[in-house]
């Protein structure tokens, strides 16, 4: 990694926060910055190692990133400016972009949202102008009836050769016939606060006010979760309203929620690769061709695309 | 007190670490570097090592937790992983410990493939441990690489819907084949070799430190590996615990991610 520098910092209130500067040093590094934070309990370095991953690749091509631990997760310590996650998150992404503008001079950033991050990056996004782009990767789903008959069909028809069938089919009985303690969630935690239109009002609305703002919008699925897709079936109606329409949207069959295999992991990082490298050096064809000749602009990907 | 995340190493080979300074008020003469484990078992028990890391700061005992290069927030791809150069990237964090805590004994404690590596980088007698904390090491490279291979194709059995067949198919006609990659992590060639060539035989202690090998009342082998170093009079002893980590699960809320007693079972071990 000779072409890179890593630096990692400390940051944020009372530099609770801890993170790694991943930047280019033998080409003038791209105007916006690319940060990636955690999935779930995963620390900054994403599942399976991935954020690390893709911030060599985007290093390799001039584009300089931030990964970083939220409040409370990986190596940061819990932030207290507000009692509720997700405003706290806001803040701990606010003050990655604090840090990051200062150590690399950058004004605007592309972030890489996976699982439960996506929430988190939208509702960063739609605090803050700094934000461009958004990559959003198996987040808010709501296919309709069709869709959910076509995906529950297919799993219903591999259930029985299914290896994991039997330990699943004996928790979904535990879960919806016992009630044990074991399988039902403690009021408040690892419970759904909002329901789920609450959360297509809320999807709905803050999707709105990016495409409004210009922001870039990318929207993954994986096929583990989500199994088939005919055409932006994750986003049900939202698929077609109008401010949907110029998204990037695709269903990435073999790629797993916790990009498990190398070659999810290839797929994974060459469609958020491409996908961010473009979006931090603006979307010009000619300053593609002229000034990264690695960074990939076909798409030649075995998956779906579903975006028109 | 606020731990520090520092680079250190060879320019060309610099890797990742977080120092956990002790407390000034209770600081001991005591020393922990911690080796984590592989892979998907390293992610796993990140959180697990910064835990036990802030609960030795606050007892007087400076520690120092690292990512060995190529894996981690370490620089470095996995294609990159061999245990030559893990072995050094061990030793050079010694070092920076060394530099940071003067005057302290210094202790590893090693937890799986990152304790095998502690036993083969405290042969080399480049540094100095007084003590090895090992916690199920891996003694035996090709049932390690098994077992990664069997959780491998579980995890995609678990994570799709309709999983490809073709993994546990492979699984079942090549039993003993060395895996090129397992749970997200790639094994570079010169890994699989070492994987295939690592027994117990291949890891005799040396009497230059103490040892301490924990392992799970059901694993034999590493018990008779234990005895056979004392029968060669080196100081190790074992010490039988069971926990309730799973090394190669993702952190999901229904599996324990920093076990009370593995903690305590661990804080004990460095002064027992």
């Amino acid at each position: 990694m000779n072409e890179t520098t890593q630096t990692p910092v400390r940051f944020g209130p009372a530099d609770a926060l801890m993170g790694m500067l991943t930047a280019p040093v033998q080409q003038a590094p791209a105007g916006v910055a690319c940060l990636m934070f955690n999935m779930g309990a995963n620390h900054r370095v994403g599942p399976r190692r991935i954020n690390v991953k893709l911030a060599h690749m985007l290093a390799a091509r001039g584009v300089s990133s931030l990964r970083f631990d939220l409040g409370g997760v990986g190596d940061s310590d819990a932030l207290d400016t507000s009692p509720e996650l997700l405003t706290r998150a806001v803040h701990s992404l606010q003050a990655a972009m604090d840090v990051a503008e200062r150590m690399l001079g950058v004004r605007q950033f592309a972030i890489v949202g996976m699982c439960s991050g996506v929430e988190h990056s939208m509702a960063a996004a739609a605090a803050d102008p700094r934000v461009v782009a958004v990559s959003l990767f198996d987040g808010f789903a709501f296919p309709e009836r069709r869709a959910r008959w076509e995906r529950n069909l297919r799993r219903a028809l591999a259930a029985p050769a299914h290896p994991s069938f039997p330990g699943k089919a004996k928790r979904w009985l535990q879960r919806h016939f016992l009630r044990s303690h074991s399988t039902t969630p403690l009021p408040g935690f690892f419970a759904e606060k909002r329901t789920p239109d609450d959360n297509a009002a809320w999807f709905s609305t803050t999707l709105r006010g990016l495409v409004e703002r210009k922001v870039a919008v990318q929207l993954l699925y994986s096929g583990s979760l989500h199994v088939c897709d005919r055409g932006r079936d994750q986003l049900g109606a939202l698929g077609r309203e109008s401010y949907t329409q110029g998204l990037q949207y695709e269903f990435m069959a073999e790629v797993d929620h916790t990009v498990c295999t190398e070659r999810g992991q290839q797929l994974f990082l060459k469609s958020v690769g491409d996908w961010v490298t473009d979006r931090c050096f603006g979307a010009s064809t000619e300053r593609r061709s002229q000034s990264r000749p690695h960074a990939g602009t076909e798409h030649a990907m075995p998956t779906t695309w579903a975006a028109p | 007190m606020t731990s520090l995340p520092l680079m250190f190493g060879p320019a060309s080979r610099r890797v990742f670490g977080v120092f956990h300074p002790a407390e000034a008020d209770r600081a001991e003469n005591t020393a922990v570097l911690i080796c984590p484990p592989f892979g998907q078992e390293g992610l796993r028990t990140h959180r697990f090592f910064k835990v036990l890391a802030e609960r030795l700061s606050r007892t007087g005992i400076a520690t120092l937790r690292f990512d060995f290069y190529g894996s981690g927030d370490s620089p470095g791809d996995e294609s990159e992983g061999e245990f030559d150069g893990w072995r050094r990237d061990l030793c050079c964090a010694h070092e920076e410990l060394r530099r940071r805590a003067p005057g302290a004994s210094i202790v590893w404690i090693g937890a799986r493939l990152g304790a095998t590596l502690a036993v083969l980088a405290a042969r080399s007698g480049r540094c100095d441990p007084v003590r090895l904390v090992l916690w199920e090491p891996v003694i035996d490279g090709r049932r390690y690489a098994r077992l990664l291979r069997e959780d491998h194709v579980t995890a995609i059995d678990t994570t799709f819907c309709i999983p490809d067949v073709a993994w546990r198919r492979s699984l079942a006609q090549e039993p003993d084949a060395l895996p090129t990659e397992a749970l997200g992590t790639s094994l570079s060639p010169a890994l699989r070799a070492q994987l295939a060539a690592l027994v117990p035989e291949s890891l005799p202690l040396t009497a230059l430190h103490d040892t301490l090998v924990l392992a799970s009342p059901d694993e034999e082998r590493t018990a008779q590996w234990a005895a056979d170093q004392q029968s060669r009079h080196m100081p190790v002893r074992l010490g039988y615990f069971k926990h309730q980590l799973d090394w190669t699960s993702d952190p999901y809320p229904n599996s324990a991610m920093v076990p009370a007693d593995a903690l305590n079972r661990l804080q004990g071990a460095i002064h027992e």
